[in-house]
């Protein structure tokens, strides 16, 4: 080759590096050098609305999803619901501890099963309309209706459903003449303050138009100031909502793959990291000093995100086995499950689960001699990350002479597999309330939606899963009649940088960043 | 002179319809959108029944006659489908163009470069091209990992940005420098080469002479490396954690967005159509029937 074409390509290459650094730096991110902390804001004792300047900092977070659907009455996602915590808030917040603090809600009373809510005055949406005692009303109501995902968790609260069964009037809700929100319920539960706590309780505008992703006007610290598709979503402080921001950005950032992240977070890239398998805990865990590599803390909540086992009788039906037999198989194939050792390889991100009915957690399946069940063969799906690959790997293979192997699915292939009956067993990860009684009942009462998931067990609907011993009745049932095994309740575990503070987690052991701060 | 562009336009624009129209086809056989978008929930009749009428399914005729008015549709985040593939083309476009460009120099540097006899490095091409196209994404990903971590430093975007250009072109240049070799070696060792050699003409001018037929010839494996980018970019990106048009198409599969993924198959067959007419165009410009 001669010079002049030896030169000519290097020209090229030169080329191709200068396009790389403009493209590059059109698309960067915020500078991290330009950040500067200008004041300190503390935590209220009263609330979290103080007003005053805020720090002009940033911090970053992880999203492993991009499938964002930030209206509260629409979110499916967990990744999708901690964006959108720090845009919305409710009348009151309530925190793992139990203890509660207000949010829109200046004081409030309780007498038997009524709740008084006093609001805050002055306070914002983040397009600049005032809050109305209306705006509340039609907010948990709508998170009432039908069409709401969050209907079970407000239905303690009266109600009565229109003749055609498509919405409900909710007369549980009020305005009073002393400017206070009443809310009645049917019968006082224990979980109503947590729902009011999460989207459920959030307060939009009574007329709010959705932008793309869902965005609606909220009360929180926050509000969105850019998407970027498959990138990053960055939120800028409001001041005028019901809770004081911290910091001036918080930026989500868009990153799928758990060894990227883990990267991003060890040389500063994230403040904050869920380590949501044994996998990211390996890798940013040190295992002698139990702390994140090059400094900061761990954190671990428990939280209301359990495994579980979905077993399809129709489908074991069709395989030859006899309504006896696929008791018999649940019960030996729930008793024969190592859950110790698979609590074990998660590496302190799960607990054993050996209930079928999380509220109650000490029933456990009664072991069944598998002998008598007849040849099969069995696929349990599962998700295809490597977590659940691990879990599903160390199932029994075999009870009896049923035999079992698995697949791992995408996601939305699961659910569908789920919905449409489609498949003989199925390894699932919900998150949820466990402490909720009306969350898990929900899936074994007949006519309830979420019975796609669970069974319908006749004898459920007379019980009262408020008392103790409906409760331990209803787990009673389904241990003898359900058709899930449990196999692990998931603990939450952050890795979090020095400097940050005030992560919060809600009582079902959400997170909620509305408060970070960073030093 | 232009005599087969004409035809290869009516096939070029058949080719696109007929993928839009398979993919709509397809699509059938995808998890419904509503179970992606509302997972546990899409077990709530009625939580449905508001979402179908969010997002109200269109018909194929619907989606057919949004190709000739510009209406794409929307994605299930509510954007329009024109805008997310613009977006996601701008970001793309700079990295496909820089492979371009590198490919096109591996062509120029092998036709330049490489001897009349076999050379070794021909093989070495084949195995490079015969590898999955996320192959080099992922060793390239483990390679940024691990050099981020031993030096504790954050790697900048235009690093991923490098690897990623050098991911999407290993395999379409591999490929196309082994039969740049190949072509060229039979060249030098062509009448034509001996006359002109014998006439005195020095090695340079000898290249440049029959560069012009490689153009000529390489122009389908080019078709096929332009057409083999746009497919690793499906691979590249997501691997790499980068926005554009391959992460975009995955999103797209995922959520089983259905308008999102008819635009995707759209913007690939009209891709791919494009170069065909561009190739077929230089093909008949050189005199060579197609």
């Amino acid at each position: 080759m001669s010079k002049k074409n030896f030169f000519a390509f290097i020209l090229l290459i030169v080329a191709v590096a200068a396009i790389g650094i403009y493209w590059s730096n059109k698309t960067a991110a915020p500078d991290s050098a330009s950040e500067e902390k200008i004041a300190v804001i503390s935590k209220s004792g009263t609330g979290f609305s103080q007003h005053g300047p805020v720090p002009n900092s940033i911090v970053r977070l992880r999203t492993p999803s991009f499938a964002l659907s930030l209206h509260p009455l629409k979110m499916a996602d967990v990744e999708s619901r901690q964006i959108a915590t720090l845009l919305h808030g409710g009348l009151i917040f309530q925190d793992d501890t139990g203890e509660v603090k207000p949010i829109l809600a200046e004081s409030w009373t309780h007498t038997d099963n009524e709740w008084r809510f006093k609001l805050k005055t002055g306070v914002k949406f983040s397009d600049g309309t005032p809050v109305t005692l209306s705006d509340v009303v039609a907010s948990i109501c709508n998170a009432m209706q039908p069409t709401s995902p969050w209907a079970w968790a407000l239905k303690s609260i009266r109600h009565e459903l229109t003749e055609d069964g498509k919405a409900v009037k909710c007369s549980g809700l009020e305005i009073d003449g002393e400017g206070e929100v009443k809310i009645v319920e049917n019968r006082p539960s224990a979980a109503l303050l947590d729902a009011l706590s999460g989207p459920a309780g959030w307060i939009l505008p009574a007329n709010a138009s959705e932008q793309p992703y869902g965005v609606v006007p909220g009360i929180g610290p926050y509000k969105v100031k850019e998407i970027v598709a498959d990138n990053r979503v960055v939120l800028q402080a409001w001041t005028g909502g019901a809770i004081q921001p911290r910091v001036e950005t918080v930026q989500f950032n868009y990153i799928a793959d758990d060894s990227v992240a883990a990267s991003q977070f060890l040389t500063g890239q994230l403040d904050v990291l869920d380590l949501t398998s044994p996998q990211l805990v390996d890798l940013v865990v040190d295992p002698t000093t139990k702390a994140p590599k090059g400094g900061g803390s761990l954190q671990q909540r428990n939280w209301d995100r359990v495994r579980i086992l979905i077993v399809n009788k129709k489908r074991l039906a069709y395989k030859g086995l006899t309504k006896q037999q696929i008791r018999s198989f649940i019960d030996a194939y729930a008793s024969s499950i190592d859950r110790k050792r698979i609590a074990e390889l998660s590496k302190g991100t799960a607990i054993p689960l050996t209930s079928p009915y999380p509220p109650v957690p000490d029933i456990t399946a009664p072991s069944k001699d598998p002998s008598a069940l007849p040849i099969a063969k069995l696929t349990i799906l599962t998700e295809p990350d490597a977590y659940s690959d691990l879990i599903a790997a160390s199932l029994p293979s075999a009870v009896g002479r049923v035999t079992t192997d698995y697949k791992g699915v995408d996601k939305a292939v699961l659910i569908d597999s789920l919905v449409k009956g489609n498949f003989d067993i199925a390894s699932i990860v919900i998150e949820a309330t466990v402490h909720s009684p009306d969350f898990w009942d929900s899936f074994f009462t007949p006519g309830n939606p979420f019975t796609a998931f669970g069974t319908p067990i006749e004898g459920m609907q007379a019980l009262d899963v408020q008392t103790e011993h409906g409760l331990r009745q209803a787990g009673n049932l389904i241990v003898e009649e359900g058709n899930w095994i449990g196999v692990l309740r998931e603990r939450r575990l952050e890795a979090v940088r020095p400097g940050i503070s005030d992560i919060l987690f809600s009582a079902s052991g959400q997170t909620n960043y509305a408060f970070v701060s960073k030093q | 002179m232009m005599r087969k562009p004409p035809t290869v336009l009516i096939y070029s624009v058949g080719a696109i319809l007929g993928a839009h129209g398979l993919a709509y086809l397809l699509v059938g056989a995808l998890p419904q959108a509503a179970v992606s978008a509302l997972g546990l929930f899409s077990a709530n009749e009625h939580l449905l029944a508001a979402f179908a009428q969010s997002f109200p399914p269109r018909t194929y005729l619907d989606a057919l006659g949004g190709l000739f008015t510009g209406d794409l549709g929307r994605t299930l985040d509510g954007q329009a489908v024109t805008s997310e593939l613009n977006r996601a083309l701008s970001e793309s476009a700079p990295r496909l163009g820089a492979s371009f460009l590198l490919l096109a120099g591996v062509c120029f540097m092998t036709a330049m470069w490489v001897r009349d006899k076999s050379s070794p490095l021909r093989g070495v091409g084949d195995f490079i091209a015969f590898l999955p196209p996320y192959v080099a994404p992922f060793l390239g990903l483990a390679l940024l990992l691990a050099v981020q971590l031993a030096i504790g430093v954050p790697l900048t975007g235009m690093v991923y940005e490098s690897v990623a250009v050098l991911s999407l072109s290993i395999g379409g240049g591999a490929l196309l420098s082994a039969q740049t070799a190949r072509i060229t070696q039979r060249n030098l060792r062509s009448e034509y080469a001996q006359s002109i050699r014998a006439a005195g003409a020095t090695q340079m001018q000898l290249r440049r002479r029959i560069l012009h037929n490689l153009v000529a010839e390489i122009g389908p494996t080019f078709e096929k490396m332009v057409v083999g980018l746009t497919a690793a970019l499906f691979f590249v990106e997501p691997i790499l954690g980068l926005g554009g048009f391959g992460t975009l198409a995955a999103r797209a599969v995922r959520r089983s967005d259905i308008d999102l993924i008819l635009g995707v198959t759209l913007v690939v067959a009209s891709f791919v159509a494009v170069t065909r007419i561009l190739v077929s165009a230089i093909r008949v410009g050189y005199g060579m029937n197609e």
